[in-house]
This record gives structure tokens, C-alpha cells and sequence, in this order.
């Protein structure tokens, strides 16, 4: 997740003053004195250590055109000017909640959401006040809103939810039925008998500030009500809306009140709701100049209209085929009325519209965006990829008569891909990150079988045993090794089972309990003897039950899945033909959770820490103009457009301003990109980045934004032609993007 | 024994009597390191202190989260962005972003470099206040003359929870304001829009 900042007051700034006597900031400048020639360096070097050394610069006289590429660069710039700080990793969000969920727990449970629900303790923005009803007596009522989960809301994966699907591939997502998410409008206080919302008129309405709107309440039954409804709309002197058949004109700002014109009638307006010419109109904000007619303010303006709302209705603003949130309106009659807005869709499916995942970063929202709900993070992102392969002829070496030496043996091997520290297996005590096992040969049915490991020696590189492990066909299952990473250490254990008189037998490895959820079982089949491959035949074509989460047979899946413990289970679909399977763990499958954050409009989320990749162009300005620039020498450049609009281009090329035609030695209906080394008598780079026209600029200003795919076209080269996407090699090599 | 001082001993004397005492008024007197480091800040607006930069820049230190440092500098005077009318909270209205289109008319009487350095000004801070470090992406709210079929048609109601819109536009008056997940910086000229572009850049890491 991206860092958020925070603001610190004057003593911090002071502070880190003091630390850094701005040499960063005022000297940014003199940063970048690397020369380079080679355009498969991009975007070296512009881009040194994760920061900025480098600026665009566009000609003053650059058309519409010209500049979309300077921002597709720029886009790309930003992108790549990251560093990497490292800390905790804790979120905290500011007037909102965070809570760290393990996936496949509900938000209605104690570890989410529960009790308490989310309030105004919770997201600041939400309303705890108190508000005044004088129907038949003139009463002041505590109310506040709430964010409540029922049961049907949950943190799911493919694997976990309800309905099992490989669709959603490793995707984090919030499950959701119906009703699951409620905003309640709480009364905390008893209205009296004469104050109920059904004893509301037009002449005595009762309003209420709910999800940010202003209900004023003219009418009620016991399961709906009627309201005036008013919208806020920021508008300046001179500024018009057209709110039914009238026109709403802001005339003039004062401080706190403002001069509205509704169809030919004046009228000044302040904070409190007032009738102009049938319309409702209440000032917000004031935004007061000095100078006539220069000010603006946010004023609310509704019809004077209403409408009854029912219960189950769509709330205001949704769609009233398929909204997502409806009124629950009940009691309305009594001293304790429920004004409710609940969520009104399924989520289920990985087509779902309203899908939000750890992946996609979207977001469920209240009405009028009033408050959010989102899955941030996963709170670990290590992780150790296992694999499981089958080889023959491997050399063995045993240990004595039991054990002897194989020079060619059939496997089934173990690794820890990309695993240096010889400690990603525990087998027979012994820390290793290959493990290789071999069983017993025998003809006939057989009650018990061993099956024998072996570790990777380091002492003398050769596959060493190290323990044999029985299991017989009544005796459930017995550990054979464990996986250990970070915190996660889980058991592998060895089945034998189904053993025929032909010779073959099953033999499941399961890995166990997952940190307490589920087992992933892989099955094998022996055949003559011998462990050599996955599934019930040798290259079958069917993979039925070869690999099972949670009794769940996945493997047909096509696509990769994560469990509840943070497992991510390849697709055995593409690999079956192979014999091979994968896997990865995380560091702590014990204690993998999803961060679920509910904000409101006025929240603040930062990470303080985690090894998190952070922005560092900010600092610096990516863009000038060639106006702008004293000292070219100075600084790398990218330099947009070409000698025909931007100065600094026709100097770089050693070109008088304006040049344009076959004189500009842009080759014609192309663009090049042409590294110059130590440009304007300096020791930095320029990078002319200059089409024929604009369209070919922007070609290669795209080649640039996509550098990772123009990269064996770029590389070794300082100057190439963009026709369209082809890279061609200026005077060498031609090469196609 | 009588020892007698010949002259040149008493010059020697002299000599080091001049440099030792030298050495310690040196030591005695030196500057706080603090001084010889702390720029003072230019100014203050608010709590916050501000350093005016050789090339007319304004640079403020944030202290980020994670007790890192970050400069930024805008072209804006803060002493002066009060006159630019914004929203608040705007950085909601991007946060979930995944990628940003930056859009503008093709077809206005104005400079469109400066345009482009109005959107660098904000676009180099959106990986900072986007929870994705989503891309932006340059756009035209309408079709340019003769039309470009490559560059892409966005307006204010394409805007998304996914993918926003920064409208960059001329109008009658200095402001920011937004209209769904639709932020409209809005400039009376093309030096003014930079201007309403950093006003924008202000409230992204939460100077107002």
C-alpha cells in the first residue's frame, strides 16, 4: 500500500531542518551527474536510486497533442521513482477502523466488527448529536448513526467461500448477501408520544441528517415516510441550477448568507431552509470576496416536492430496479423508530459488479460516499514457493545393509524453489531445502510400506538418506517431514492406502491442517514399486481427486487459488501432463490476515513502516518548460517535441530555433529517440524524444512509457526510429517491438 | 644555575603562546553545528515552514508515517493559494484509483505546455496519495481538430471509484471542486491553471 502523509507542525519541520539542512530539496539539482548513452538503460538515467535526476521539458510552443506523451513519460517516471523503507507495516487510520481479519471470518463476528458495530467513535464523520423535534412538544433527542454486519458478509477466498470457484483465482474478496451491511440512524433517547415521525406534517415536519442528507420528514406510516429532498450544490455568483421547472440563480456571497434568485424572485438566504419562490434553498458555506460578484458558496436547493419512501424502496439516488442499498423502515409509529439502509446485492461471483478484493482495491460505499468499506492489505507479504517433481535415474546414497545405495532411482522430489538458507524442510532434524523420497519395491499387497527420505548433503553434494517413515493401511497418517518458513512450520505427513494385489497402492502426502484450517492432500500412485508420478495414472488425461483442499477437488482448476491460511495453491490444470505441483507459503500461516478498513469521508489512512515501496519523485519538478531552463547542462533531460517547438531540442540537436521539414533530421511520418550524451557542453544526458508530428511523438514517448517491452529493442542503442511500434536501430541493427 | 633567556627563545615562546591560544579561541568559539546546517525557513504559513528556492519554488519538509523525510516544492506561494477555492478531502475522491485520466480540450486558445506542466504538478503526486500508485493517463474531453483516433474521449461522466478524472480547465475563476470521482482544477489562463494545479498538489498531502 502506498504511504499517506502526515503533516507534522512546526517544531517537526524545525526538526527536519536541522537533520537535513535541505540539501535534498534546495540542492536537487546538482544530483545526477551519470552520462549514458545506452537508451536499453531507460529509465537510467533519469531515474538513479529510486529517485528523480532527471526532468521533461516541453516547448513552450507545443500543440494539444505534444504534451499527452510528456504525461505518458511522466506516468511512467513516477512509476519507477520508488525507494524502499522498511518498519512495521501497522496501518492506522485516522477517523476511521482497521481491523485484521483471518480470511473466512465474518465482520459480524467479535474479532471484526462486533459488538459494537462502526461509529462515530470509530469513523469521526459519522453523526452522534442531538437534534430537535417540535411536533407536539418542543424536544431535544440524542441520535447517532451506526454501521452494523450482519451474518453474510465475510472475507473470502475461491477455495473458502460458499461456493467453491476457481474463477476467483488467488483474489481476496468481501462475500456479500443481502441485508449483510446496515447503516442504522439510531434514536438513543424515547420520542415523546406527540413527537413520533408519523405525527409529522408539512406544516410541522421533522428533519433528519442522514447519510448526509437533509430529510425533512412531512409524513410517515409505521413502514414509510415521506420527505422534502434538497441537494448541496457549490455554485458562484452568476452560477444557475435548474431544480424542477425554476432556476436557481446565486446572485452575491456574504459572509454568512447568501442572495439567491429563484425564477425572478430575490431573496437572501442563510443557514436556516427557506421557501423562495416554491423552492427550498439553504445556505452552507460562504466563500465572501471583496470584490463584487467573485464569491461562491455551497447552498442546498430542493423542489418542494415530496416523496414517500417505503420500506425495501431504493434509498435516494439508486437505481430503483437493482439498487444496492433500500430503506428498512419499521415502527415508525412508536417512541423508538428503525430507520435502517442495508445493502440490497448478492456478491458472490467473480463477474459480481460489486466485487471488492485485497487485489482490485475497490471499495463498497455508503450512499452520497458517505462512508467506505475496503479490504487494504494482506498484513504479510512473504512468502516460499514449494515444488513437487518427479525425476528417475537420481543417484542416491544409503546408509548401510537397510539402505543401500540406488544409482538409479525413481523420486519424487521436494524443492524450495529459489531457497539458499538450507532450512525451507525439517526431515529427521535435519534443516534442508530439497527432499527427496523413494519408497519401498514390492509385487502383491502389501499391509505396510516405508517410504525413505533423503536431503541435499552440502558436505559432499550428494542426496544423502536420512530416515524412512512406515505407514500401514489401518494406521490414519504419519509425519514424514515439516515445511518450515519465517513462523510457518507445518507437518507433511505420508498415507498409505488402497493397496491391490497388481502391485499398486495410494500414497498421500497431506499437508496438515494448514496452521488449524484445512489439509492439502496430494495423492500418488505407485506403480512396480516405485513413486513415479502425480495423480492415479502415469500422463493421465483425467485429474480427478490428485489434489484436494478442504475435501474441495481442485484438480481441475485452472486458475491458482488461496486458502484460508495464506497458502496459494497453483493450478494443477496446465501442469498435470508434467507430474509437477506447487505451492507457496506464507510466513506466518498461523496468523495471515486481511486488513478490512471502514472510513469515512474525512478519514486518513498511513502505513507507519513495512517494507513498503515509496514515491520519491514528489520532490522534485518533472515538468518545465524550455522557457524555464537556465542551465541545461544541469540536469538529465527529456526533452518532448522536436526542434520545431521546443528550443532546448533544436539546441540539443545542434539545431537553430525554430527548425522544422528534412532540415529538423526527424526522419519524416516518424519520431526518434536519441540519447545525447554530455548535452550542452555538460556532464548529463539529453533525451530527444521528437516525432515529425505529433501523433509520432507520441509513438515514441509510448515506446518510452513501455520501455519494459522495447527493452532488447532499445538496448545497446543511442538513438533509434519509432514508425508506428517499430524500434528500429538508428545506423545498426533493425529490431521489432 | 641561573637560566637566562636568549631572544630567539623568547620568540619561540611567542610563537606558541600565539598558536595555542588561537587553537582554543577557534575551539571556544566555533559555530553550533545546528547553524552551520539549518537553513531558516523562509516564511511560515500556518505551522508550517516554507523555503523559498533559487528557481522560485516554495519547498516544504513533510515528515511522513514511517519517520521518513519528504521534500516537496510547488510553484504556488502558499501565502497566496487562499485564493483558490478548493474542497476538501479531494484525496478521497482518488484513493482507490487504479489508473487517473488527465483530460483537457484539445481545442482551446491557450498554451498547452503550460497545460502539461499543470498536470506534471499533479500527477507526480498521485503514487503518494493513491492507495494502488495508480498511473495517469493524458486524455481529450473531446475530439481535436483534425482528430487524433489515439488519444482517448474522456469526460466527467466516465469518472470512477477506479478510474477518476482530473479535468483540467480554462474558466472564470481560480478553483478546485469535484463532481463525483470528477476533480475539475480549473484556471483563468494557462499560468493560473499551474497555480489551481498546485492548490490541488497542497491539499494531496494536506496543506490547506
Amino acid at each position: 500500500m502506498q504511504k499517506q502523509f502526515v503533516l507534522k507542525a512546526r517544531e517537526t519541520v524545525k526538526r527536519v531542518a536541522a537533520i537535513t539542512a535541505g540539501a535534498t530539496l534546495l540542492g536537487a539539482t546538482a544530483m545526477g551527474a551519470v552520462a549514458a548513452a545506452d537508451l536499453g538503460d531507460y529509465p537510467a538515467p533519469f531515474v538513479a536510486d529510486g529517485s528523480l535526476v532527471g526532468l521533461v521539458v516541453v516547448g513552450s510552443d507545443a500543440a494539444a497533442g505534444d504534451i499527452v506523451g510528456a504525461g505518458d513519460i511522466i506516468s511512467t517516471l513516477t512509476q519507477a521513482a520508488v525507494t524502499t523503507v522498511a518498519g512495521t507495516g501497522e496501518t492506522t487510520v485516522t477517523g476511521g477502523l482497521a481491523k485484521e481479519i483471518l480470511i473466512g471470518t465474518g465482520l459480524n463476528t467479535t474479532t471484526a466488527f462486533s459488538p459494537t458495530g462502526v461509529n462515530d467513535d470509530d469513523v469521526e464523520t459519522l453523526i452522534d448529536e442531538e437534534i430537535n423535534i417540535d411536533v407536539g412538544s418542543d424536544k431535544n433527542y440524542d441520535v447517532h448513526e451506526a454501521i452494523w454486519f450482519n451474518a453474510g458478509a465475510s472475507v473470502e477466498t475461491g477455495i473458502t467461500s460458499a461456493s467453491p470457484s476457481e474463477n476467483f483465482g488467488v483474489d481476496t474478496f468481501l462475500e456479500l448477501d443481502k441485508d449483510s451491511i446496515k447503516y442504522q440512524y439510531i434514536f438513543d433517547d424515547l420520542l415523546d408520544a406527540n413527537n413520533f415521525l408519523v405525527n409529522a406534517t408539512s406544516s410541522n415536519p421533522i428533519t433528519l441528517n442522514l447519510l448526509g442528507h437533509d430529510l425533512e420528514i412531512t409524513g410517515a406510516t409505521s413502514t414509510g415516510m415521506t420527505v422534502n429532498l434538497a441537494t448541496k450544490y457549490f455554485m458562484h455568483v452568476g452560477e444557475s441550477q435548474t431544480v424542477g421547472d425554476k432556476t436557481v440563480t446565486l446572485m452575491e456571497v456574504g459572509s454568512a448568507s447568501v442572495v439567491v434568485d429563484v425564477s425572478g424572485t430575490t431573496e437572501v438566504v442563510d443557514t436556516n431552509t427557506k421557501t423562495v419562490n416554491g423552492i427550498k434553498v439553504r445556505g452552507e458555506s460562504f466563500f465572501n470576496k471583496d470584490e463584487v460578484g467573485a464569491g461562491s458558496a455551497t447552498i442546498s436547493i430542493g423542489e418542494d416536492i415530496s416523496k414517500t419512501y417505503k420500506n425495501n424502496d431504493e434509498f435516494i439516488g439508486e437505481d430503483a430496479d437493482d439498487p444496492n442499498w433500500v430503506w428498512e423502515l419499521s415502527e415508525l409509529n412508536t417512541n423508538k423508530p428503525n430507520i435502517n439502509i442495508s445493502w440490497d446485492q448478492i456478491v458472490n461471483d467473480a463477474d459480481d459488479d460489486w466485487l471488492i478484493s485485497v487485489e482490485n482495491g475497490e471499495a463498497i460505499t455508503l450512499p452520497n460516499d458517505y462512508a467506505t468499506l475496503y479490504l487494504n492489505k494482506y498484513t504479510q507479504a512473504d512468502r516460499q514457493e514449494y515444488k513437487i517433481s518427479f525425476e528417475t535415474g537420481e543417484e542416491l546414497m544409503g546408509s548401510g545393509p537397510l539402505v543401500t545405495d540406488d544409482t538409479n532411482a525413481f523420486v519424487m522430489h521436494w524443492e524450495a524453489v529459489g531457497a539458499t538458507g538450507d532450512d525451507a524442510f525439517t526431515v529427521n532434524s535435519q534443516k534442508t531445502d530439497d527432499i527427496w523420497v523413494s519408497i519401498d519395491g514390492w509385487n502383491g499387497t502389501k499391509t505396510q510400506n516405508n517410504a525413505y527420505l533423503y536431503f541435499y548433503n552440502t558436505t559432499n553434494n550428494k542426496i544423502v538418506f536420512t530416515s524412512n517413515i512406515s505407514n500401514d493401511l489401518t494406521t490414519d497418517e504419519s509425519t514424514a517431514f515439516t515445511i518450515n518458513f519465517k513462523d510457518t512450520t507445518i507437518n507433511v505427513n505420508y498415507n498409505y492406502t488402497n493397496a491391490t494385489t497388481n502391485g499398486t497402492a495410494d500414497i498421500w502426502w497431506i499437508v496438515d491442517d494448514e496452521g488449524g484450517h484445512s489439509d492439502l492432500e496430494i495423492n500418488t500412485e505407485t506403480s512396480a514399486g516405485a513413486l513415479k508420478y502425480l495423480g492415479e495414472t502415469d500422463s493421465d488425461t483425467t485429474v480427478s481427486n490428485d489434489i484436494v483442499y478442504a475435501d474441495t477437488d481442485i484438480s481441475g482448476w485452472k486458475e491458482d487459488t488461496r486458502t484460508e491460511r495464506g497458502f496459494i495453491i497453483s493450478s494443477y490444470y496446465n501442469s498435470d501432463s508434467a507430474d509437477e505441483f506447487s505451492f507457496s507459503v506464507p510466513g506466518d500461516n498461523a496468523d495471515y490476515d486481511v486488513e478490512v478498513i471502514v472510513s469515512g469521508t474525512a478519514s486518513t489512512v498511513s502505513t507507519t513502516g513495512g517494507t513498503t515501496q515509496v514515491n520519491s519523485v514528489a520532490g522534485v519538478s518533472v515538468i518545465k518548460l524550455d522557457s524555464e531552463i537556465t542551465d541545461p547542462a544541469s540536469k538529465n533531460l527529456i526533452l518532448v517535441g522536436g526542434p520545431a517547438v521546443n528550443s532546448l531540442t533544436a539546441s540539443a540537436l545542434g539545431l537553430s530555433y525554430p527548425t522544422t521539414g528534412a532540415a529538423s533530421t526527424i526522419p519524416e511520418n516518424a519520431a526518434t529517440l536519441r540519447m545525447v550524451s554530455n548535452a550542452f557542453g555538460g556532464s548529463n544526458s539529453a533525451l530527444v524524444v521528437a516525432g515529425w508530428g505529433a501523433d509520432d511523438t507520441r509513438n515514441a514517448a509510448g515506446v518510452l512509457q513501455d520501455y519494459a517491452s522495447h527493452a532488447s529493442a532499445l538496448a545497446g542503442n543511442s538513438e533509434v526510429e519509432v514508425r508506428g511500434s517499430t524500434v528500429t536501430a538508428v545506423g545498426g541493427d533493425v529490431t521489432t517491438a | 644555575m641561573k637560566i637566562k633567556f636568549k631572544g630567539a627563545d623568547f620568540i619561540t615562546f611567542l610563537v606558541i603562546f600565539i598558536l595555542v591560544t588561537s587553537i582554543f579561541g577557534l575551539y571556544t568559539n566555533r559555530p553550533e553545528q545546528s547553524q552551520q546546517t539549518a537553513p531558516e525557513p523562509s516564511f511560515f504559513h500556518g505551522e508550517i515552514a516554507f523555503y523559498e528556492q533559487s528557481d522560485g519554488f516554495f519547498g516544504v519538509y513533510l515528515q511522513r508515517s514511517d519517520g521518513q523525510v519528504q521534500p516537496i516544492s510547488f510553484r504556488l506561494d502558499p501565502r497566496t493559494m487562499d485564493d483558490i477555492l478548493i474542497e476538501s478531502d479531494l484525496n478521497q475522491k482518488v484513493r482507490n484509483a487504479t489508473k487517473i485520466y488527465t483530460t483537457y480540450s484539445p481545442n482551446l486558445d491557450t498554451s498547452y505546455a503550460k497545460m502539461a506542466v499543470a498536470i506534471g504538478e499533479v500527477t507526480r503526486l498521485l503514487p503518494l496519495v493513491t492507495k494502488n500508485r495508480a498511473v495517469s493517463k493524458n486524455a481529450f474531453t473531446e475530439d481535436s481538430d483534425p482528430i487524433d483516433p489515439d488519444v482517448p474521449i474522456k469526460n466527467c461522466e466516465d469518472a470512477t471509484i477506479e478510474y477518476p478524472i482530473l479535468s483540467f480547465e480554462l474558466g472564470n475563476q481560480n478553483r478546485v471542486n469535484s463532481e463525483g470521482y470528477c476533480i475539475h482544477i480549473i484556471g483563468k489562463n494557462a499560468d493560473d491553471l499551474i497555480l489551481s494545479a498546485d492548490r490541488l498538489g497542497y491539499s494531496f498531502v494536506g496543506i490547506y
